[in-house]
């Protein structure tokens, strides 16, 4: 390279973060970081969050409504900014558990073997491979019970069914205003 | 110099702020009130828990306030913890209300109940008699139902609040231990005066903003009081972060505003009411030629003796049909409260304090209460394990009783400036430190034990108590102590500085030791009183 494309480059490269406007940039990166969830990662987030609250004779968080709760909740930047790098975190360490006990991914494993999975996870067995993943697997507990638990009209807890379970009868007169 | 623009400066829009807010501007001055919360529209705000749980209503975000905590003897940690609010109205937007006066006997707890090795507490320069006019005051001016006070002063009673029939309940337990069940004193309305309220008991009142002007927050009693008058400049979004000194005079207080740009505000007099943390945090970064140690602070007291309250929250379990559910959705109050335990005798302590016992339903945020029961011993509880735990804590009634325990001051409760942590505009955050003394620790296991004993009276099939002894410090008070000797206060005992003229302290920092009530009624008589003081003689 001559030292006049070297210093052009340099000057270019300069420029670039002095004129662009920085939250630009920021903003793009954030937008690269948030991409919306992808097919596979929605269904591995509804499934493991049945694992966290499973249905038996009353429904559990697929019955709830998880997965329109996590698409509701892709809008929201608390979620975006709190949640999406965490549980991505969960999805590949869960698909590498998976893959390793001879399935494809989480998702295609059996109900029970699923429950196995996640049970490595929050307890610690995963640590040494997957650092946080004990941390990842605690903030799926919460979002999910989030999701069940929150008013209807954040996608889950289809029609109020979860509080119903919990004899909650709390008369909500904002959600109807 | 330029004339000041204002007559006097608050910072802290809280129940320290608001009421020197109303009451000086209702005198004719101009007040300018900087809060470094947003201005929540009520007709934004809902009850929903989601919403709620995510809005920083309690308190900011963990960028713009981030603390250094340590609890006992933990390592520090970062955290935005301890906060009492962050947006107009701080805690008062959403505080449960309960507002009980401290007793005679509170004002003198070294004299009444002795010195304890380990402890910091001290008497009150001030009596009951001082106080007691703006305690008036404060109910005069946004009711309190249920308030047996206010009979005696000759106040017009507030219409009392529905109560649940689990009242009854406890008043005949009461009965039969020689205790004196009294009815909860609530800053919430149960009917509609001055176009607040009254109260729609959704049963979403502590932790929530109030839809309905029944709570007394700041926001819609004292501050817009000062509105009014039109001599109120209120600044939401202004973070105070410097106070500028020459001699012994402030002459102005740096803020970021909105747009995060460092401005400044000049009044003739200031008044911080940041709460006791943030406040010992503002004097801490403000040193000045002749206040090395931070403004204000010639004795070196500024952040020592911080006092919270003593958490110990026992919960009776009972069945179903011992008490009933609220009826179409409508959860009228507990509204019962006994003030038997202030002294705890034959428990064994030197230091015989207690504290008022509320008792109320527990928090019905549901997905609080679900989160709450996922945790248990190692790890958290998932799958059918807390499907099955759900279930039987669903299948009981429960009533829960919370203790304000005197809090007693000590060397290993106080605030300094972290060398580590700052927050989003790079300024020293506060290092907190928390210890509970340990007679606080014992007489938290001793109350739980009576009130237990008060649950089997009652018909519980059980009782749990969890000892914690961290509270959530939504009431905190200390690090700005007031006395007449300078070398051991910050404040002389109108609550302005020995040291900077021109300088009140009106939220919890005054106080010289814990109290075993709430603090906001006092906080918020303490505030008049010390503003009438300001207008007769400064």
């Amino acid at each position: 390279m001559t030292k006049r494309a070297f210093i052009g480059a340099l000057l270019s490269f300069a420029g670039f973060w002095f004129v662009f406007p920085s939250g630009k940039v920021t903003g793009l990166f954030n937008r690269i970081r948030t991409r919306p969830l992808s097919g596979h990662e929605m269904k591995t987030l509804a499934l493991a969050a049945e694992g966290v609250f499973p249905g038996d004779t009353e429904p559990g968080a697929l019955a709830l409504g998880i997965e329109s709760y996590y698409a509701g909740q892709e809008c929201s930047p608390y979620f975006r900014q709190r949640y999406l790098q965490p549980l991505r975190r969960l999805i590949k360490c869960l698909d590498a558990l998976a893959k390793r006990s001879g399935a494809d991914t989480f998702a295609s494993t059996a109900p029970d073997k699923r429950e196995e999975l996640l049970g490595a996870v929050a307890s610690d067995s995963a640590e040494p491979e997957w650092p946080g993943s004990t941390n990842d697997f605690n903030l799926l507990v919460d979002v999910t019970l989030e999701g069940c638990f929150s008013a209807p009209c954040h996608g889950g807890n289809s029609g109020g069914a979860a509080w119903r379970l919990n004899g909650d009868t709390f008369k909500r007169e904002w959600l109807n205003a | 110099m330029p004339d000041p623009l204002y007559d006097i400066c608050i910072i802290g829009s809280g129940a320290g702020g608001a009421p020197a807010a109303a009451h000086l501007a209702g005198k004719g001055l101009r007040i300018a009130l900087l809060e470094r919360g947003p201005h929540f529209d009520d007709r934004r705000l809902g009850k929903d828990e989601l919403t709620v749980c995510r809005m920083p209503l309690l308190r900011p975000d963990d960028e713009h306030g981030a603390r250094e905590i340590v609890y006992g003897s933990a390592p520090p940690m970062r955290a935005a913890h301890l906060w009492t609010g962050s947006c107009v109205g701080g805690g008062t937007r959403v505080m449960s209300g309960f507002f009980f006066r401290m007793q005679e006997e509170d004002f003198r707890p070294q004299s009444n109940f002795g010195k304890l090795a380990g402890a910091t507490h001290k008497d009150w320069p001030i009596t009951l008699a001082d106080l007691e006019p703006f305690y008036n005051q404060i109910e005069r001016d946004i009711g309190i139902s249920g308030s047996s006070y206010g009979a005696a002063a000759g106040l017009p009673a507030a219409a009392p609040l529905k109560e649940h029939p689990v009242s009854g309940c406890i008043d005949a337990a009461c009965r039969t231990l020689g205790y004196h069940a009294i009815t909860t004193p609530r800053a919430v309305l149960a009917q509609e005066i001055s176009g607040r309220g009254p109260c729609s008991y959704s049963g979403l009142c502590g932790s929530y903003p109030c839809l309905t002007g029944a709570k007394a927050s700041t926001h819609i009693t004292y501050l817009r009081r000062a509105a009014e008058t039109g001599r109120l400049t209120l600044l939401p979004q202004h973070c105070a972060y410097h106070l500028e000194s020459a001699g012994d005079r402030l002459t102005g207080v740096r803020f970021f505003g909105p747009d995060n740009i460092s401005a400044q505000i000049r009044a003739r007099m200031f008044i911080l009411a940041c709460s006791s943390i943030e406040t010992a945090r503002l004097l801490l970064n403000s040193p000045a030629e002749k206040h090395r140690e931070g403004l204000a602070n010639s004795s070196g007291e500024v952040g020592k003796n911080l006092t919270f309250t003593m958490p110990c929250e026992v919960t009776g379990f009972f069945k179903k049909e011992r008490f009933p559910a609220p009826v179409d959705g409508v959860s009228p109050f507990v509204q019962r409260s006994i003030q038997d335990l202030h002294t705890l005798e034959n428990g064994g302590l030197t230091y015989r304090r207690g504290g008022t016992v509320v008792f109320l339903f527990p928090h019905p945020n549901p997905i609080q209460r679900m989160i709450s029961l996922s945790h248990g011993g190692a790890g958290r509880i998932w799958g059918v394990r807390l499907r099955e735990r759900a279930k039987k804590f669903f299948s009981y009634r429960h009533l829960l009783s919370d203790s304000f325990i005197e809090y007693l001051p000590n060397p290993q409760t106080r605030v300094t400036l972290s060398r580590s942590v700052r927050d989003f505009w790079g300024i020293p955050a506060a290092r907190v430190q928390v210890q509970p003394h340990e007679e606080n620790v014992s007489a938290a296991r001793i109350m739980a034990e009576r009130l237990i004993d008060l649950y089997r009276e009652m018909g519980a099939i059980g009782a749990d108590y969890h000892p914690n002894p961290f509270t959530a410090g939504e009431l905190q008070q200390g690090t700005c102590r007031f006395g007449d000797d300078p070398k051991t206060s910050v404040l002389d005992r109108f609550c302005r500085s020995h040291d900077i003229k021109n300088l009140f302290v009106t939220d919890g920092s005054f106080m010289p030791s814990g109290l075993p009530v709430p603090s906001t009624f006092t906080i918020m008589a303490n505030s008049l009183r010390v503003a009438e003081y300001i207008y007769r003689n400064v």
